[in-house]
């Protein structure tokens, strides 16, 4: 897909090599609020 | 059929642009865009970025199109009181117009869309309110493709709030030079090695400068690869958290403490507040433009009594004390920005006309200019004909200040220079002043040698 401003290669293949940690950073902290907030909840 | 005239800033995006026609603002949507517009509108994106006031609301409208042959709607959108621009905002301001565009971002992903660009001109401040006003900004997501917006995001919200925070808050002027926000590489070198302890910091300043470097060769396609929609929230989060690490430092300034170290005599000050609010009261205007407004303590008055105020200082950390005091009181009327008078922000970008001079978003209904003329006329040698001039081109009537000589501030600017201003006295200003302005009022401020104006600027004949 190309953009009509150039989102630039590098900043796309830097995207692309952080993305799995990043993301599984998210899920990591996404898991922990909800095991978070079920403990103070219940 | 009348003329119409697109905007100097509106001509990247091939979807659409904005255009003037008698007055009115229109912003044509191009058939190229026509899948992407429907789907915001008629997907659920658009009514829920309403709902968060998060977007500026438009109508579509029947006028006729700038340019028919490629248009598919035209749309009449609210009107913002006052356009501002990112080197005019504080930290705060910049701030937070960085998390609205990732508010915006993850709500766009929930209903399958995406920013194409994240440019910090498309914020714009209603009060202490950011709102996105490029209706035309989104687009059909497609699953597996990184964010096209993430390198503006970076340049144009994370460089220079870096900077900001960590090395100068002087250093947002920054983005009056670089249109397309700070060069990475340029913000990285910059930067203390501490911000290389930060993992937002080092992944998407200082990692995203050097992959910007070895950017491939014109010859090699594109990098390709899929981006799991996981992963990027996951750096949508981390960006998120990243700006809001970054914190202002709050420091004393010349500035930031002026009431509480000056010796303004307290019946000198309320009598100025009475009087300032009485002429607010017989103008009425609608929009207000208050020069050297400090922390704002004039510009409320005007915003209290219902006219949008632009409140300008020079100094930024009373315009960051100013912002977040309209944050506490979510004040839609009073927008603090940082301004230097003596050089205020110019025309920019193509032809001059991307972004607009301070003059050209004028006049103001009212320019109130309190403690502000000594500063001009002594401390940067502008003669008083010269800022009645300016005074004239900003605002049809005008509130002014005049503190004397004798007075402790006119002093304290006096007392390591030769006092070449014999020019600088109440008889030559009203001279001067008569030029462009009918002199309404002519009140002297009790307990104190300082007089106040109320004029009216002469029309051309």
């Amino acid at each position: 897909m190309l953009a009509y401003l150039d989102p630039g290669a590098g900043s796309m293949a830097l995207q692309m090599s952080i993305a799995g940690v990043l993301g599984l950073l998210y899920l990591v902290k996404n898991y922990w609020r909800q095991l978070r907030s079920k403990q103070s909840g219940g | 059929m009348s003329s119409s005239t697109p905007l100097g800033a509106s001509f990247r995006d091939p979807s659409g642009f904005v255009f003037r026609r008698e007055g009115r603002l229109f912003r044509q949507v191009n058939q190229e865009y026509r899948g992407h517009y429907d789907r915001l509108m008629q997907g659920g994106l658009y009514d829920a970025l309403l709902t968060d006031r998060l977007l500026i609301p438009h109508e579509e409208v029947t006028d006729p199109p700038h340019r028919s042959e490629i248009a598919y709607k035209v749309l009449r959108p609210d009107l913002i009181p006052f356009i501002s621009y990112p080197y005019e905002w504080c930290f705060g301001q910049l701030k937070a117009a960085a998390l609205t565009t990732l508010a915006i971002q993850k709500r766009a992903l929930e209903h399958d869309m995406s920013l194409k660009d994240a440019s910090a001109f498309n914020i714009q401040f209603v009060g202490h309110r950011p709102v996105f006003i490029d209706t035309l900004s989104f687009e059909s997501f497609q699953e597996g493709a990184p964010w096209i917006g993430y390198r503006q995001f970076c340049q144009h919200f994370l460089a220079p709030l870096a900077l900001m925070a960590m090395v100068d808050i002087r250093l947002g002027k920054l983005s009056r030079v670089h249109l397309d926000g700070v060069p990475l590489d340029l913000a990285s070198h910059l930067l203390p090695f501490k911000s290389r302890l930060r993992l937002g910091l080092l992944l998407h300043l200082h990692w995203h400068a050097r992959a910007q470097g070895s950017g491939g060769k014109p010859e090699e396609t594109p990098p390709s690869g899929f981006v799991k929609r996981r992963s990027l929230l996951g750096i949508l989060d981390s960006l998120e958290s990243t700006v809001n690490g970054l914190r202002y430092r709050s420091g004393r300034t010349e500035w930031s403490d002026y009431y509480e170290t000056h010796s303004y005599a307290p019946e000198a000050l309320a009598h100025k507040s009475r009087l300032v609010d009485a002429f607010i009261d017989r103008v009425a205007p609608q929009v207000v433009w208050d020069l050297g407004a400090n922390t704002g303590v004039f510009s409320r008055l005007a915003a209290r009594r219902g006219a949008f105020t632009a409140s300008f200082d020079v100094d930024a950390a009373c315009v960051e004390a100013s912002y977040q005091e309209s944050v506490q009181q979510k004040d839609e009327r009073l927008l603090p920005l940082i301004l230097d008078v003596t050089n205020p922000s110019p025309g920019l970008g193509w032809s001059h006309q991307e972004r607009m001079a301070l003059m050209e978003r004028g006049p103001a209904d009212l320019v109130l200019a309190l403690g502000l003329v000594h500063h001009l006329a002594i401390g940067a040698n502008l003669p008083l004909e010269h800022i009645a001039r300016f005074l004239a081109a900003i605002g049809r009537t005008l509130v002014l200040e005049f503190i004397p000589k004798d007075d402790v501030q006119v002093r304290r600017l006096l007392r390591t220079r030769r006092d070449i201003f014999s020019c600088y006295t109440q008889v030559q200003l009203e001279e001067y002043f008569a030029l462009y302005f009918t002199i309404k009022e002519i009140v002297p401020i009790e307990k104190s040698g300082r007089i106040l104006y109320l004029m009216v600027r002469r029309e051309p004949p």
